[in-house]
């Protein structure tokens, strides 16, 4: 596992302050939502993401806009981390008109094709079967293009992990895919869903696929950031898919209303010592990049626009019984 | 600051919370992520945490009580703080949650919530809040201000749909117009894709001349184009005339009311179970060759019986919310009858023979079928069988019958002998591991061949493991017994007149028997070697004296044939000479063959 230290010298400062500001960002707009959630506010089910912003803050910086991604039921950071704006994020979780999915899909089925995001989902290993056929486009169109899938610990031993690796090993795709390896499965713990050999490396799945395997601290930003740029750069090149492995935590349950009886008693604590939400601020302060009022200042802003964006949602109207009509057939499959 | 504290909503399933405890007292001060009230919902007990620093100011909802989640239980504020804004929005979200009286409240309390709640409901909506409509019929009545609860539903539980609306409308303007209704449904909205929408309009063509290719007769973009290709006219592509409107008749109306429900509302999962059919064809060969009339269907109808005794979980009702279970076994089976579908049902299976369950169905199966069946045929049910098997279906997915919970249905024997029997159940009242069991139960049953005998009131059991010409013999009394073969048992017995019971023929008389039998099938073997055409062959066998040692066998031939008594005798030379049976009697008692020949 690398360590950040002597490497981040090599991170932009405007960089190092952009992934702080999505990391509050993915925070707050989550701990906001977790409240509206629990008053009853918001409908459906609700994963946070919440522990895990460090993972799709880092892989999320190292991409372009022409990169393509697929999320996962727990995929709030990686939208506000590819870029999509909170007040229509909220809008869609609170079931409004003017969400991304029109107020139709909610928190797993938030999607903006537009932006490259290609679908948050609620099928386990769900996103990595369109990632992979995304990384083909990309190599059949000739471009650079390259696909990043995220997934969870649990999603390693579903067929369409396999199926996808297995085609994107023998025909070179541009696929990564970010294990976000958070100790748990829904209730089920590591050690009860993987066997002994692969717990201390979860990549060792992508091993007869000949993907490269990395393993990287999922609470240090930059350690995310670095690895998955050298995954990005090798991808581009066409040599070849990865797999990197974001060793982290969830801090809050499997989803809303979870009693997380499964929990050792300390484990949370201990992990929240290393929550990326205290040590990054800390780390930036430290390094001369960024000062406490500023830090204050981004809070506080952040903090706003979230207020302003769950305004925006409850503001709007829900969409029309009509729409239940719309969206459901196919044109013909006219392509963009 | 300061915010309202609710009755969180704890997952999805929940709909009550009930606060357990409050941990402080109105006035006690509190910081952030203290515990200060302990509420359960259906599922779980959770503590909820204080959001921030702070006062309790009001304790709304009591230890014990319960209210949905969202619903304000306190006020937890600055110590000096005036609390009019917290109360004026409590107020509205709870007028507002009086004034709900359906289905939508969890997005109306949260709605409630926000001071500055938008979506608002027309006056017509809210006064048929106890209206069973479709959206889109609610829409329609909400713009031509319409009462909803003067339409007549004809949607599924009598909802109000669109068309309803419309036809009332149609009516209201005009009524003494009769032909309201199909004047309705020409104005009926076009199933269009967004997309093909957006080209007709751009075209200006009428949706209504465009022919629908998509999924349901939905019009594309291309069904579009493709009209104003070929200049509005439809010659190309397939066209789709009524030829006639059906109605349906009253019993599959309804059968369609009954299935579609049931459709609607169990949770089917149908488990598949495939076995081998060997024993049970034994078995009925068995029966057959006693001129049993039992089908296959009989001994499946009997055995279910015996596994619905095993698990009377299956033999039930689901009726109210409440799993009944039934005491009396009645299964009904399935009969494709002119009508539609029927369903007699065989009263108390699991106390009858399989020939009395075979004697009731075929009744009932012919009252059916004769579309005389009574009401009492076709109640009380607890469970159906449907068999398909005669239709060649492998296996299929049958509906529940409601009120019961699980229906069986039967495959065709596979040409490798093995059937499969699928079993649909409701998964609200029982688990597919209960219904693995039920077929397992089944298949047990259904391939031991003693269980199988078990249901006869008469004696078929086979003994299989005997081969041909192998017999196994078994007195059963002082004077009488039982010869069984590979095909099945016959008993014998002595005559009265000598210390027997006479329920049998004696082992002379199946002697008799044997010798008289083969000669005559020798007889027409030999024929149809020769060609010599033979309509029918029989025989009498007199055994003499009628008691004691056998002193002499007379045998008379009767053969109708054709051909020449020349030809006929020497084909019974050759039959008293080669037939094995004949063969194996000594000569010390005489055997007198006569010969009738009788031209047909
Ligand atoms: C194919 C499929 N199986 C099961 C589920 C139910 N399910 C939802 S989340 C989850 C656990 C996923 O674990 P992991 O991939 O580690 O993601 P995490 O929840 O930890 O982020 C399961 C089993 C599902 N949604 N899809
Ligand atoms: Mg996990």
């Amino acid at each position: 596992m690398s360590s950040q230290g002597e490497r981040s010298a090599a991170i932009a400062d405007q960089e190092r302050i952009e992934m702080l500001r999505t990391m509050v960002r993915i925070r707050k707009f989550e701990s906001v939502i977790q409240n509206k959630f629990a008053d009853a506010e918001v409908p459906g089910f609700l994963h946070l993401y919440i522990g895990q912003e460090a993972i799709a803050t880092g892989v999320c910086q190292a991409l372009e806009e022409r990169d393509y991604l697929t999320s996962t039921h727990r995929g709030h950071g990686h939208c506000i981390a590819r870029g999509l704006e909170t007040d229509r994020m909220a809008a869609e979780l609170y079931g409004k008109e003017t969400g991304y999915c029109k107020g139709k899909g909610g928190s797993m089925h938030i999607a903006d094709v537009n932006a490259g995001m290609l679908g948050a989902n609620g099928i386990v290993a769900g996103g990595i079967p369109i990632a992979t056929g995304a990384a083909l486009s990309a190599k059949m169109r000739d471009t650079d293009e390259v696909a990043v899938s995220f997934f969870g610990d649990g999603a390693l031993s579903e067929g369409a992990f396999h199926e996808s690796f297995n085609q994107a090993g023998i025909w070179d795709l541009p696929l990564l895919g970010i294990v976000e390896n958070n100790q748990y499965g829904e209730m089920t713990g590591l050690e009860e869903q993987h066997p002994p050999s692969a717990l201390d490396d979860l990549t060792i799945y992508g091993e007869p696929y000949g993907v490269t395997r990395m393993r990287v601290d999922g609470m240090d930003v930059e350690a995310v950031y670095e690895a998955t740029l050298e995954a990005v750069e090798q991808a581009r090149n066409g040599d070849g898919p990865a797999l990197i492995e974001c060793v982290g935590y969830r801090f809050e349950g499997h989803h809303e209303g979870d009693s997380q009886f499964y929990r050792p008693d300390g484990e949370l604590e201990e992990w929240k010592q290393r929550d990326p939400l205290l040590t990054y601020p800390r780390k930036l302060i430290d390094d001369g990049v960024l000062t406490e009022e500023e830090h204050q200042e981004i809070e506080a802003e952040i903090e706003a626009e979230i207020e302003d964006a769950i305004e925006f949602a409850r503001n709007s109207d829900y969409p029309d019984p009509q729409q239940a009509y719309e969206g459901v057939y196919s044109d013909g499959g006219e392509q963009a | 600051m300061g915010y309202i504290v609710r009755m969180p909503q704890m997952g999805m399933e929940m709909d009550q919370g009930e606060v357990v405890s409050w941990e402080y007292e109105e006035g006690d001060a509190v910081e952030a992520d203290d515990v200060i009230v302990v509420v359960e919902s259906e599922k779980a007990t959770n503590e909820v945490n204080a959001r921030e620093d702070g006062v309790i100011r009001r304790i709304i909802v009591e230890e014990t009580e319960k209210v949905e989640p969202g619903t304000p239980i306190g006020i937890l504020a600055g110590p000096e703080e005036d609390l009019a804004q917290y109360e004026t929005q409590i107020d509205a979200s709870l007028t507002e949650s009086a004034d709900d009286g359906d289905g939508e409240r969890r997005s109306s309390s949260g709605q409630s919530a926000a001071a500055t709640a938008s979506a608002t409901r027309s006056e017509t909506t809210d006064r048929a809040a106890d209206v069973r409509a479709s959206p889109g019929a609610k829409r329609l009545a909400g713009e031509e201000g319409v009462d909803l609860t003067a339409v007549d539903g004809s949607g599924p539980g009598g909802a109000i749909t669109e068309d309803d609306v419309e036809a009332h409308l149609e009516n209201a303007d005009d009524a003494t117009d009769e032909t309201t209704t199909s004047a309705a449904s020409s104005d009926e909205p076009v199933r269009a894709s967004p997309g093909a929408r957006q080209r007709a309009t751009a075209e200006g063509v009428s949706l209504a001349a465009v022919d629908g290719t998509g999924p349901g007769g939905a019009i594309t973009e291309r069904d579009v184009e493709a009209h104003v290709e070929s200049g509005g006219e439809t010659a190309t592509g397939a066209s789709r005339t009524i030829r006639e409107t059906r109605e349906l008749s009253t019993v599959q109306q309804t059968i369609s009311d009954r299935l579609g429900e049931s459709y609607r509302e169990a949770v089917h999962v149908t488990l598949n179970r495939s076995f081998p059919t060997g024993t049970l064809r034994e078995v009925k060969t068995a029966a057959d060759r006693r001129d049993l009339d039992v089908s296959l269907t009989d001994l499946l109808l009997r055995a279910v019986g015996t596994q619905l005794e095993a698990q009377p979980e299956f033999n039930a009702l689901f009726e109210d919310g409440q799993h009944k279970l039934v005491e009396e076994v009645n299964v009904g089976v399935a009969v494709d009858a002119d009508g539609g579908l029927l369903t007699p049902v065989v009263p108390a299976v699991s106390e009858k023979s399989v020939e009395d369950v075979a004697a009731a169905r075929r009744t009932l199966t012919r009252r059916a079928l004769d579309g005389e069946a009574s009401i009492d045929d076709l109640s009380g049910g607890t469970f159906t069988v449907s068999n398909l098997g005669m239709f060649g279906i492998d296996d299929f997915d049958p509906i529940i019958n409601p009120p019961e919970i699980a229906i069986l249905g039967v495959g065709r024997i596979r040409d490798d002998g093995t059937m499969t029997l699928s079993l649909s159940f409701d998964h609200r009242v029982v688990n597919g591991a209960d219904a693995a069991r039920f077929l397992d139960g089944l298949v047990d049953v259904l391939t031991a061949p003693d269980a199988l005998c078990e249901y006869f009131d008469a004696d078929v059991s086979p003994a299989p493991d005997l081969d041909d010409r192998e017999l196994r013999i078994e007195t059963t009394g002082e004077l009488a017994g039982r010869v069984a073969s590979a095909y099945g048992t016959v008993e014998f017995d002595e005559p009265e007149a000598v210390g027997g019971s006479g329920s049998a023929p004696s082992p002379v008389d199946h002697f008799l028997g044997a010798l008289g039998s083969c000669l005559s099938l020798t007889v027409r073997q030999l024929a149809s070697r020769d060609d010599v055409g033979v309509r029918s062959v029989s025989a009498d066998v007199v055994g003499s004296p009628d008691r004691g040692p056998l002193e002499t066998v007379d045998v008379r031939l009767r053969i109708e044939t054709e051909a020449d008594v020349e030809t006929v005798n020497a084909l019974v030379d050759e039959a008293e000479r080669t037939c094995y049976v004949a063969r194996v009697v000594s000569d010390e008692v005489p055997v007198r063959l006569d010969v009738d020949v009788e031209s047909p």
